[in-house]
Order: C-alpha cells, then structure tokens, then sequence
C-alpha cells in the first residue's frame, strides 16, 4: 500500500496537468491509501481535493510545496489544525512578500513556523552533490527532527538505483527515515503533452524550444502500485501510511469559525437574533403579529438555532444595519434572505404575506448547506459598504474570495498556439476568431473560417490540448464581492495573497470553496438599480407635490400591486425597469401578462437559459393561458410544482422534485445542484441520470417524464434561477416598473445618473420618457446640474433637465467648478465663465459641442469660435481680457448638421431622429419604417432599417443573434439565424444603420423579422455615430 | 564601456531582437561617454566618399545644372510670377511604397521642365513659366503633360495656377482649372472643399465644428480669429495659396547614390546589437539597386554618436553587387572586428557610385584572382556551398532536447565564431555526443556515436532483454516529441555484448522491441 505525500495539481499553475479532483479519483481507483495535494505554496485547489475525497472516501493530507530561494525544497503536510493555520500562515507570508501570482520564500522563513507539520525534504536532483545534501539535510534535521524524511522520488532517469542508494545512505548517516514520493504532476501519463505545454507557456516559449525544461518522461503521474513496489524497496513504501496516519487534520475542522462581535456582551447569538427579530416584528406589524407569521418565525428561529446558523443572519444584519444608516440601499436575496426573520431584520422587503415562502425550500437541516444570503448594493456605494467591513473586522480577518479565472477558448488558443509554434500573427488569427458569442467550445467552422484546416495535423492537435485545457485554472483574481470573515486570523484558515489592485488582497479559495466549508462569507454585490431606484426616491422626495399622505417614497411604501402597473407591464412598456426591459422579457410580457407579484417572480425566472433549453416556457403558457390542463403524476409532485402550474421554473424545484419523485436524499440533491452548475465545464451528470431514471421508475413515473426533468436539469446548468432569487429581484421589478408608470420623469433621470447599467443606453431612454409626455429639456450651462434634474413645468408636473454628466470629454472636474462658479454669480458670456469656473479649452469645446452654450453664446458654431478665442488663464495674470473679437458671419447649423453634433457629443438627440432626415432615401430603396411593419400579415416580406440599437447572442438560443433597430418611429426586434449570421457577419457586427430583408412574424403583441438578407448602410450616416451595446 | 574599462568584445552573437527596432531600455547608457586614453584605435581607417559620379541623366528640356537645389523665388533682376502644374495620382496610394512609384514619374516630369518638386506622399509639382518659350501657352503645355500621363496610362487629376498650393489644392480636389491671373485665385479656390488642404485632421475638425466646408467661408473670416483658432501657419497656407507670400520650393534631384539613415532612441553599445540595426537598411539599400538594375561595389556605414567624429566603416565587396547577402556577410565579418568607439545614436548607410550590373559582375567566383584576397574559413565554406550546394556542407551544434535524435542540429554558420572553430565535417550520421552533463543530469552518460537510423535487434527469450546482450545500466526512460509527430517513448540500457563495446540499445514502450542506438566509444 502507498500514500502519494507529493502531488501538484493544476492549481501549481502551469505545473500541475490535472485537476484536483482527477488526481483524488485517480488514487483512489489505483487503490492508494491517501493523497497528499501539494501545491507550489499554495492551498487554492485543497478544497476541490477535499470534496472530491470525502465523495471517494479516500484520505487527503494537505500541505504544499515549499522552495525557498536558497534552493532548500521540501514538502510540508499539515497534521493538525495547528499545523494547518502554521502552513497558512507561512504561505500568507510568502505570497505577500512575491509579486502578484508569485511568491517569496526564504529558508528562515520556515524555521519556527512549521509546527505540527511533517516535512519531506526534496533532494535537489541530478547526481546527488554530497556536500551541498548534507548541508541541507544538517539544517532541516536541528530543527525539524523527529517530523522529518527524506523524499525519495524514483523516475526513471537512467540512474535510479544509485540515486537511491546514495540518498539511502545519507540518510543513514543523518538518522533521517527514506520515504518514497513521485513528484506527481498528472493524474494520468497521457497529460504528458499537456504537462509539456503547461512548461511552454509558464516559461514563455514553445514545447520545442523547451529543451530540457521539460520533463524527460511522463513518469510524474500517479502510478499503478505494482510499479512502485518494483521501482521501490518496501520500507520506503511503508513510511508513506505512517506519515499519511500520522496526518489527523481534515479540512471539515475548520467549520463553524463565526466572528464573536456580532454579539452583545451578555448575549448568545441566538438570544441576539430572537431580540432583533422580535424587534423587527414590532415594526413590521405595529397591530400585532399574525398567527401563522408568529407560527413561522418560530420555526424558523428553531431551525437556525440547530443548524448553529445564527451568525451568518446577524452579520448579515449588521452590514445592511449600517448601510440603511448611511442611506445606502440594499436589499438581500439568496436561499435564506426570504424568511421572516430577513423580513424582520429589514435585510429584505419582500412581504412573506406577498407568496407563501417556504423556509425549508431554503434552509434544509439535512441539505448541511450554509445559507445563502447576497446583499446588492447601490453599484456606486459598494464600496462604502466594503471598507465598513474591513474597519469592523480587521484586514486580518476580513478579505474578498478569490475567483478562478480559467482557461477560456480564446485564452487556450491562444497560450496553446503559441506553446506549439504557430506564429503570433496565426494565433492571433485564430484567437480573434472566436468571438464572444462562440460560448464554451472551439467550433471546427471557426477555425476554417480563419484559414485554417481542422484536419492538419499540426491543427488537430492545437485543437486537441486547446480543448483539454478549457477550464484549467490560469490564475487568481478578486471576486466582485464575496466577503469571507474569521473568528481569528484569516491567514490561519487559508493562504492570503497579493491581488492586482494595490492594496488589495484575495484568499486563495473562491466562493465555492467556501461554501463547500461552510464557511461564513457575505455577499456584497454592486447593483446599478438600486441605485437608480434610490436617486428616484430622492428626486421625488425632493421635487415635491406627492399628496401629503402619502409621505416619503423608499422601498416600503411604494403602493403595491397597482393595476395600472401590472397594465404597463402587460402591455411590454418596460424600457429601463429591471429585469424585464430586455428584448426577449419584453416578447414574453404581452403573453404572460402578469399581474400580481409572484408573476412577476416567475417572469423573472422564466425567461432565462435554463427554462428556454429545458422547454419549460410554451407549457407554462399553454397551461397559464388554459390552452392545456394543469396536470401533475402524483401529489408528490403537484406539492412541488403547483404554484407553477406544474412545470418546474425554479432551481430548487428541480432539486425538490429529486427528492419527492426519484428519492434522493436532500444531500444528494445538493450535490446535484453543484454539479448542475458545473456539468458543462466538468461534465459528470452521467451518474445523476441513471439515479433519476432509476429512481422515477421505482416510484411509477413515466420515463419520458424522468427525461423531461433530466433535460430540464441539463438545460438549468450554470443558469438555474432560484425562486429566491427571483422573488427579491421581482420586488425590484415592481419598483422600478411603479416608477416609470407614475414618475416617468424622475425615473428617467435616475436612471441617466445610475449608468452605465442596464439595457439601454440614454438615447432610448431619453426617446421612452418623451413617449410618455415627458418634457426633456437640452443640456444648458446655465442651469443643468451634473445630474439630470427635475424642473417644474407650468402645470406642475415635472421636466427632465438633461446633466452635464451626459456631455462627451467634459471634465468632472471642470464641470464642478462650472457649477460652483454659476452658483456664487450667474454667468454672463463665455469669457464670463472660462475665468470664472477656470475651464481649459478642452471642457469649453466639449461644452460648445454638446450645444450647451446655445443661451450664452447662440448657435453651435458661434458658440465653437467664441470657444476657440478663449485665452488660457494665466494665473499671474488676472482679468487679462482677450481682445474684444467681433463674431463673423457663421451660418447657422443646418438640422443634420446638429443631429450628428448631438449625437457625437451627448450620444443623444431632443430634434429629430436621423433617420427621419434619411426617410426618403430609406424610402426609396424600398425600406418600411418600423411603425408601418406592424400593419404587414405575419410571413409576408419586408425590408426595413434602423440604427443597431442592440445585439444579443444568448447562449441559450441556439446561435441566433437578437437585433434591435431604431428608427423615427420605433423599434423592430430581428431574429437572425445562425446559417444568415454566419453569411453576413460583417453587416451584422460592423453596421451601425442596418437594412434589413426579411419575413415579419407577428404572435399577438409581439413582433419580430426573421432576417434573410443584411446590408450595411451606415455610409449614409455621414458622420454620426451611434455605438450599440453588445450583450451575451 | 562609458568609464575607463576596456571595451568588451563584440557579443558574439546577436541576440533576438524585437523586429521593430525598440530597443530595450537597458542598452541606455548612463553617463556621457569618454573616450579612455589607453584605448587602441582599432577603427576602419575612415574612407572618403569617391566624388560623385556624373548622373546619367534622360534627356531633360533643362537639365539640372548642379546637385544644389534651384530655387524657384524670383531671379535678379525681373520678378516673375510662377506658374505651378499640379499632378496627383490617385492610384499610388494604393501602394505600399508611392515614393518609389513616383520617381520614374518624376523623370517624365522633367522632360518639361527643370522644377519638378515632389509633394508627398502622390503629387508632382511641376513650375512651367520657364517652358513656356518652348510649348507656348499655360493651357497648351498644361494639355501637353497632361497627354504624357494619359500615354502612359496614368490617371491624374492636375491643375495649373500662380501658387504651389492652389494647384495642388485644385488638382487634390479634382477641379481641372488652368489659371494664370494671381487676382482670379480667390474666387477659385472659394468653392474647394476644406479636406483639399490636408491640414491635419485637427484644424479640420475645428473648421468643421464651426460649420465650414468650404475654403471661401476661411477666406471670409477676420485674419486674427482665424490664427488664433488655426494656428498660424494656416494664413501663411492660405497667403501661399493666395500668391500673396512666395512659396519657393526644392527641386527633385535624382539620387546618384543610395543613403538612408536610422535614428534610434536609445543608444546603442553592442555591435550585435548594430548587425541587426542594419538589416532594414542593407535590405532596402539591396531592394533601390534592384530596382535600378544597378550594384555597388562598396559601402559606406557612418556612425553617429552623442559627441565626437562620425566612425565610419568602409565595405568593399570583390565584385560590383546588389546582393543583401553580400552586404550582409561583409558586415558581419567588418562588424565582428570593430570596436565601438562610443555608443551610437544613428547610423546612415551610403552606397558608393551606383554602376550598372553587367551580367559577369553577378557571379561572384568569376575570374581567377577575384576572391584570394582574404582566404578565411569562412571564405573556404562559401565557396564549398557555391560548389557542392548550401545544404552539403554545414556545422552541428547541440540543441537541448531529450529525444537524442533531436538533441543535434546542423548549422550553416561555421561553428565557433568565438570559440574553437569545430571543423565542419561532411558525414550526417556520426555526431559529436554534446556533453550531457546539462540533459539528463544525474542520469545515464550518452555515447559519442549515434547511428543515423535505431537499428531493430532481435528480442531475447524473456523480452527483458534483446538476444546476447547484458543490461549494464537503466532503464533512462524517454518519452518526448509529441509536438511534431515524431514523438518517442523508450526506456535507454547501457549494454554490452559478452566482452564487446559499450552499446546504448532502447526498448519501445508501445511495440516492446529493442533497438540499437548507439556506441560507446
């Protein structure tokens, strides 16, 4: 038997061929007693190893690699939860004394710094030079003696025998015990070519000018343990199970570290939570609790307290305590964020009365998943919120998660590519080639497509590793805001290092990881909506004239369940409310017609990758709409799915359904959710569905349906939306979709100030808001703010004043000197406010560009001469008045003329649209305006061509792309197809005015054409440019 | 070398270098340069170019008189309005290279007159007053050249008018105006498009900012304003345009001699570095003589350095050439000698006298004494190559790699240009084992012979191993190559044959047959 104490996984990056999961299930299918994952000074795969182990039952050491710059290398495994928090530690401290990525290690680093872990020391290799040996095995042996071996790694060099013969020796004479290992790079030999790239790319050159960087052989795998027993005598094989038994810690230990302060002094956390839920409750009911809320708070309180969770509820509470005090807003989502206790601790505002929530669909005792609670904040406070946390906790035991960033098929054909050979302009080529809608694979098309052949060898096997190194961990970078915080020091539970921003440092583990601990993090998350949701409540609040009983507008008083809102929603008007502003959600409106809160909830669902691939959308309309009866196989099920009309939307559905229908355990359920999350990177629901099946056909159900619940399964993949989730996303929706049917104008505005963000950019939004009667009105520097504003109009109802913010090249800076300047005096002339607010002549051009001076200085080009005779200030000489200038004869702009300045400035326009200047043109060649589509009989042909406001390629779509037009009239939404795509990839990428030829397809309120033919006829724009926004 | 130490020597070889000629920021020199007073003068002894040759010229109406630029300002004595002809060739800025294509346009050009200046990067600029005694009228003569373009089956768009760039303005906006009243100027140039002027993109978008397209609504704005907002080399354009300031300009000299010049940012210290520097320049020096049908038989290089005389370098070659190899070896062999003086901030190329390529000046081993100048090594491989084919003769130097059939290769240069010169030998079978301390140290030694081919040998009773041999040492295991289809897997013996040579025999992994792949010495 055999214990491998020396193995780097892939997370050594560019060492390490395999995953560490590979390297777990391979030793344990070579019968292996334990497996020691050794990284290059770090502990970023141990979790992955640590799951996979416990999943084979195989035995795990964990330790890493350790070479210090004197050239001294040996292997530390930990042996104790104290000599755990020592190797982190010793790792924290080489991975912020390196570079970002690397690390620095000295040999006195490791003395007094290793205890409780056992040490194998790496011999350097080649012949063995005796003296320099002695040395370093005389250092490890005063001060590591008694946990210390000599690591014998036989890899058939051509001179095995003496090598072990002379370190049998050594060790003989030093009284330190022989210990095999195998420097173990790959699960299998046949990562062999990859492990040589790997070295390519780490040293920056290609396989073949490697040399002798690379590995000789590919005996650096986990190895069959007939073959170590004859490459090794036994003893040596021996003292591996004695270190491996010797090796007590399990990572399991390190769960449930919670931070204390979070608790009062003379409180436990779960008195705490009790007194701020009960608290809560008072405020949230003033009348007095209902029964069957009182019922379930209990429970849940219950609940909590078993599964010891009550820290993650109180800090949580806590973050979202201090940023309701600084006016920040934030609302909570996640498996645990809507129960009544989050109600209660204003961590959510979604009523429990509003949809029966089920604590235990979220919080299950069994599933032993920690609770999942993310709070989004506005995206510009954030950061607020973060250094508020490392204030309260400390940089020693607060820090973001890491986040892996993998190897992508662009990155892989690359660094591949390059490794083997092919020259930069080729790579590049091929690179280039795979755009961003490509998704997860390399297409042979694509490459043939840049010239060259799948079919070459040289190609082929560029494909190959290219493919077998999707996925492969590359480096480590921050997680936007996945906050893991420590009882003690952070550095003792996992290995801190450098990120790329200064300042900043990232743990080792990702928020998987984490998770797969149970360790306490919190998600604090950036959201562009709320932000615009706030500065709309402050527009309002501020403008005024709401009746007075209706008091301050925030999250819990805006009026619920409005008709008239539900009727805007129906009727798709939803340009900028959250969520369903999209393309595809706005198609979906009209036939989903929602009308109360949970619809919105499922709207929110509904439309996403994992329904639309699992064919989970027609039947819920069909059952929705009557047109097919809601039927359920059994009550087990109708228990699960009728609230959806028993058609599984929800991620936790589906695992629902797992257990009530094919018997899994809640356990097994989470795993199958991990790995629906994961199967397209991994693969590895295989054995899942032969479970379901099996486990559906025990219980009577039809295959077919096991097979639906399966593809649904598949289909949810990395895009499952919990119920959750979608419930505290849906009150956003309402929100924002209630500000735009009674505040359009505020709403608007808001939205301007919050971008980027959203679907839209300000032109669209702009053009909705004048469709709605909203009075815009242009930026002019004698009275815009920043901000857009409201204005009041001489009925009383609010105008939108366009910011300075929207202006092109305009300096923050100098627009707040401007604004300062206007404020002590109002401005008279440009000389006026280029001294006064001490503008350069870039600002003042910007400001003459974006027509802002039009009340100063009259039109566009006036405006730009007097600019451009604006003396720079001289600070030493003051009032140093240009020359008095006459203005000479400059015509007047001309409407086009104006458009394009608008456009090129402020990215938007308040005259008319351009194409209205073009129609005719338009008009000629045949082209309908977009309004008049809708009077065509469904499949008849048009043409037809607007401005590219937007393109889409969801991956769920199978390769169709998603445009939208915009024309004078309005928006037209295009289907093109993979097959007219691929034809017509460059109209379809670089227009920005797109004609179209192609067939309208009318479903009720909804309208689209089916693109045959696309020409790009932006040179008629002239000058304008009009960017559109890509998603994917 | 910027203190009082000794010069080092040349690298021996260059270094990779970035194509683009950035040089790393580490061949900066800190401080000025002295020069040590110990310090032999080894430097070329400094050649002075041969006076110029007469140029072969076609057959001008005006011949240049002398190499020094006739200026077109008014003679002593009478003043003289000039008249410009404008030509510009649309077609050229296809071109990867519109200069060259513009220099035999040239010649044409100045079959009408002597003036012919060249407006970069596709226009000609002709001054016609002078001709105007041979071809009569401006619209007669603006015809006529006009003709010559046709002949030739160019396209262009030219005008005539009383200043250089109301020509140039009219032909680049396509108006075919022939005018010859500096009064009328305004009034034709008012309706030209502003783009005509190829002002930088810059003023032209301030121009079009202010709602200006046309060149008339410039004209119409106050002088002040205008230099303010332009700059004031836009009224001196537009004076120009106007004729109301003289333009005079540089005729077009033909180049008796090829020159180019390279600046760099950093100074340069290593003559390798220098080698690489040239390549360009000896290659478009290479790229001018073909062009021209023309050799050189020497070459200057002058080298530039922060304070202090040029160095300059003389190449001779043995035969009138315009071969880049040629030039390329001889710098090689010159460059290896010299010792920088100073660090170099630009150096210039300057062929000698461009002669006419005769059909016996190519082949370079013509004639009897023509190469025994210097009968280097070297010289001895060329002139094997030339006989026996480049591929017969080569060197081998040993390459890093596992599979010892790769760990070899064959190099053209001779070997050891910095030490012991191995002697090239002809037999690619047998090579010299590199030492392979640095390979597989700590593994198996490696014989000195290595057979061309592994030789199969018959398996043994046992497969443990082949027929009469003894395992001695191993197994080395090998497996590597992947990459170029020609991938190993092998486990290496030292074996002898009862009392017989050390033999180096491997196992395939896949197949389990034995091979002999070489000899112990």
């Amino acid at each position: 038997m055999y214990a491998e104490l020396h193995a780097l996984s892939n997370f050594s990056f560019l060492r390490g061929a395999s995953h560490p999961e590979e390297l777990v299930s391979r030793a344990k299918s070579l019968g292996y007693a334990a497996l020691a994952i050794t990284d290059e000074c770090s502990l970023a795969g141990i979790v992955r190893a640590h799951v996979a182990a416990k999943e084979h039952g195989l035995k795990l050491l964990i330790g890493a690699e350790l070479r210090c710059v004197e050239g001294l290398a040996v292997v530390a495994l930990a042996s104790t939860r104290r000599g755990y928090a020592a190797l982190s530690r010793l790792l924290s401290r080489a991975r912020r004394a390196g570079m970002k990525g690397g690390h620095a290690l000295a040999r006195a680093d490791l003395e007094l710094a290793l205890e409780d872990c056992l040490l194998i020391w790496l011999p350097p290799p080649g012949r063995l030079a005796q003296e320099r040996a002695q040395r370093e095995l005389d250092w490890l042996r005063e001060r590591f003696a008694g946990r210390l071996w000599i690591g014998v790694e036989l890899l058939t060099g051509g001179a095995d025998a003496r090598r072990l013969e002379s370190l049998q020796a050594l060790g003989a004479t030093c009284a330190v015990p022989c210990v095999a290992a195998g420097d173990v790079h790959m699960h299998r030999r046949a990562r062999r070519a990859l492990q040589d790239l790997m070295t390519a790319i780490r040293l920056g050159t290609t396989v073949e000018a490697a040399g002798f960087a690379l590995f000789p052989n590919g005996e650096r795998c986990l190895r069959p343990l007939e073959r170590l027993r004859e490459l090794y005598p036994a003893a040596l094989l021996q003292a591996t199970l004695e270190i491996a038994a010797r090796c007590r810690f399990d990572l399991d230990e390190l769960r449930y570290e919670y931070p204390e302060e979070i608790v009062p002094a003379g409180e436990t956390p779960t008195t705490h939570l009790r007194a701020l839920t009960e608290r809560g409750c008072r405020h949230r009911w003033p009348a007095g609790v209902p029964a069957p809320v009182r019922e379930a708070i209990e429970h849940e309180l219950t609940m909590i307290a078993e599964l010891r969770y009550e820290p993650f509820f109180l800090t949580v509470h806590d973050v979202v305590q201090f940023a309701r005090s600084q006016g920040i807003l934030c609302q909570g989502r996640g498996s645990a964020a809507n129960s009544v206790v989050c109600y209660c601790l204003h961590i959510t505002e979604v009523d429990p009365a509003r949809m029966s929530l089920l604590f235990e669909r979220f919080i299950s005792k069994e599933r032993n998943e920690p609770p999942d609670i993310d709070v989004d904040f506005e995206h510009e406070r954030r950061e607020e919120v973060i250094q508020y946390l490392y204030r309260k906790y400390g940089r020693e035991r607060a820090a973001l998660a890491a986040t892996v960033i993998c190897y992508r098929p662009r990155s892989a054909l690359r660094d591949v590519g390059k490794a083997l050979g092919f020259s930069l302009d080729e790579v590049m080529r091929l690179a280039g080639n795979i755009q961003w809608w490509d998704g997860q694979r390399i297409d042979p098309d694509r490459v043939r497509a840049a010239g060259f052949e799948p079919e070459d060898p040289a190609i082929a096997r560029l494909m190959a590793l290219a493919t077998e190194i999707l996925g492969f961990p590359r480096h480590l970078s921050q997680h936007v805001g996945g906050f893991v915080i420590a009882r003690g020091r952070l550095d003792e539970l996992v290995p801190i290092e450098n990120a790329a921003m200064p300042d900043r440092t990232v743990i080792q583990w990702d928020k998987d990881d984490l998770d797969a601990l149970g360790l306490l993090k919190v998600d604090v998350l950036g959201l562009g909506m709320l932000s615009a949701i706030r500065r709309a409540f402050q527009l309002i609040n501020d403008f005024g004239g709401r009746a007075a009983t209706a008091g301050e507008l925030t999250l819990a008083t805006v009026p619920s369940e409005d008709p008239r809102v539900y009727d805007m929603i129906c009727r798709a008007d939803t340009t900028g409310v959250f969520q369903i502003e999209s393309r595809a959600q706005m198609a979906m409106l009209p036939r989903l017609r929602p009308r109360n809160y949970y619809d919105l909830v499922i709207e929110v669902a509904i439309v996403r990758p994992g329904p639309i691939q699992g064919e989970m959308v027609h039947p819920y309309l069909r059952r929705r709409s009557g047109e097919e009866p809601v039927t359920y196989p059994s009550a087990a099920v109708e228990s699960v799915l009728k609230r959806t009309l028993g058609v599984p939307i929800f991620q936790e559905q589906v695992m629902q359904l797992a257990i009530v229908a094919a018997g899994f355990t809640p356990g097994e359920a989470d795993r199958l959710r991990r790995a629906m999350a994961a199967w397209k990177r991994k693969g590895g629901l295989g054995s899942f569905e032969r479970r379901l099946t099996e486990g559906m056909r025990e219980r009577g159900y039809a295959d077919s349906f096991a097979q639906q619940i399966f593809n649904q399964i598949l289909g949810f993949g990395e895009y499952g939306f919990p119920e959750s989730h979608a419930a505290s996303f849906a009150l956003l929706v309402y929100t924002s979709a209630w500000l735009k049917c009674h505040e359009p104008a505020a709403f608007c505005a808001a939205l301007i100030n919050s971008q980027p963000m959203g679907f839209y950019a300000p032109a669209q939004l702009v053009r909705d808001a004048r469709a709605h009667a909203v009075c815009v009105r242009p930026v002019d520097v004698t009275v815009s703010d920043w901000d857009c504003t409201l204005e009041r109009e001489p009925n009383g109802r609010a105008a939108l004043r366009l910011g300075l913010r929207l202006i092109g090249h305009l300096s923050q800076h100098g627009a707040l000197r401007l604004l300062a300047a206007r404020r002590a005096r109002a401005l008279t002339s440009i000389t006026d406010l280029a001294e006064r607010a001490a503008l350069d002549r870039r600002d003042l051009e910007a400001l003459a560009a974006a027509d802002a001076l039009a009340s100063l200085a009259g039109h566009r080009h006036r405006a730009v001469w007097q600019v451009g005779g604006v003396e720079p200030v001289l600070p030493l000489l003051p009032a140093a008045t240009a020359a008095a200038e006459g203005i000479p004869l400059l015509r007047a702009p001309r409407e086009g003329q104006d458009i394009v300045a608008d456009y090129g400035s402020t990215g938007l326009t308040l005259r008319r649209h351009p194409l209205a200047l073009l129609r005719s043109r338009l008009a000629r060649r045949g082209n309908l305006p977009t309004e008049a589509l809708w009077q065509q009989r469904s499949g008849r042909r048009v043409r037809t061509a607007g401005l590219v406001i937007t393109r889409q390629r969801p991956g769920s779509a199978g390769g169709v792309t998603f445009v939208t037009l915009e024309d004078e009239t309005g928006y037209v939404n295009l289907i093109v197809w993979e097959r007219v795509a691929t034809a017509q990839r460059a109209a379809l990428i670089d227009s920005q005015l797109l004609e179209v030829h192609g067939k309208v397809q009318r479903e009720g309120d909804v309208l689209h054409v089916i693109a045959e033919h696309l020409e790009n006829l932006s040179p008629l724009l002239g000058a304008l440019v009009v960017e559109a926004r890509n998603f994917h | 070398m910027t203190t009082g130490r000794p010069l080092p020597l040349p690298v021996p070889a260059p270094l990779a270098l970035p194509a683009s000629l950035a040089l790393p920021a580490s061949l900066a020199l800190p401080a000025p340069l002295a020069l040590p007073a110990s310090l032999p003068l080894a430097l070329p002894a400094p050649l002075p170019l041969p006076a110029p040759a007469p140029l072969p010229t076609p057959v001008p109406v005006l011949a240049p008189t002398s190499s020094a630029a006739p200026l077109a300002a008014p003679r002593s004595g009478q003043r003289r309005v000039p008249l410009w002809y404008a030509a510009v060739f649309p077609a050229l800025l296809e071109l990867p290279d519109p200069g060259a294509a513009l220099r035999p346009l040239i010649r044409e050009a100045q079959h009408f007159t002597s003036l012919v200046s060249v407006e970069a990067p596709n226009a000609l600029l002709l001054e016609i007053r002078g001709s105007l005694r041979l071809f009569g009228t401006p619209e007669c003569l603006h015809e006529r050249i006009d003709a010559r373009w046709r002949a030739l089956g160019l396209v262009a768009v030219t005008a005539t008018a009383p200043s250089t760039l109301a020509a140039l303005w009219s032909a680049r906006a396509g108006e075919p105006v022939v005018l010859d009243a500096p009064a009328a100027l305004s009034g034709r140039l008012a309706n030209l498009p502003i783009a005509c002027t190829a002002w930088t993109e810059e003023r032209l978008r301030t121009l079009r900012a202010l709602g200006i397209t046309r060149l008339g609504e410039v004209l119409r704005l106050p002088r002040d304003g205008l230099a303010r907002r332009l700059g004031p080399t836009a009224l001196f354009d537009l004076d120009v345009a106007l004729a109301r300031q003289p333009a005079p300009r540089r005729a077009f000299v033909a180049r008796e001699r090829f020159r180019a010049r390279r600046d760099f940012e950093t100074e340069i210290d290593s003559v390798a570095y220098l080698e690489q520097a040239l390549a360009p320049l000896t290659l478009r020096c290479a790229d001018h003589l073909r062009g021209s049908s023309c050799g050189v038989q020497s070459l200057q290089l002058r080298l530039r350095h922060r304070s202090g005389p040029l160095t300059r370098v003389h190449l001779g070659f043995a035969s009138i050439t315009s071969e880049q190899r040629r030039f390329t070896e001889v710098l090689a062999q010159t460059l290896t000698r010299l010792e920088l003086r100073a660090p170099v901030r630009s150096l210039e190329l300057v062929s000698g006298p461009l002669e006419t390529l005769s059909a016996a000046s190519r082949d370079a081993f013509a004639g009897s004494g023509g190469i025994s100048r210097r009968d280097t090594a070297e010289q001895l491989v060329e002139r094997l190559r030339a006989r026996c084919g480049a591929q017969a003769v080569y060197g081998i130097a040993p390459v890093p790699a596992h599979r010892p059939e790769a760990a070899w290769r064959k190099v053209c240069e001779p070997v050891g240009r910095s030490g012991a010169a191995d002697p090239p030998c002809a037999a690619p079978a047998r090579k010299v084992s590199a030492p392979i301390t640095g390979a597989a140290a700590g593994g198996m030694p490696r014989p000195l012979w290595l057979l061309s081919e592994p030789e199969p040998l018959p398996a043994g009773a046992a497969a443990a191993a082949p027929r009469g041999l003894r395992l001695e040492q191993g197994p080395e295991r090998i497996e590597s190559g992947w990459w170029d289809g020609k991938g190993v897997a092998r486990d290496y013996y030292r074996a002898r044959r009862n009392g017989g040579p050390a033999l180096w025999v491997f196992q395939e992994r896949h197949s389990r047959r034995w091979f002999l792949h070489g000899l112990f010495a």
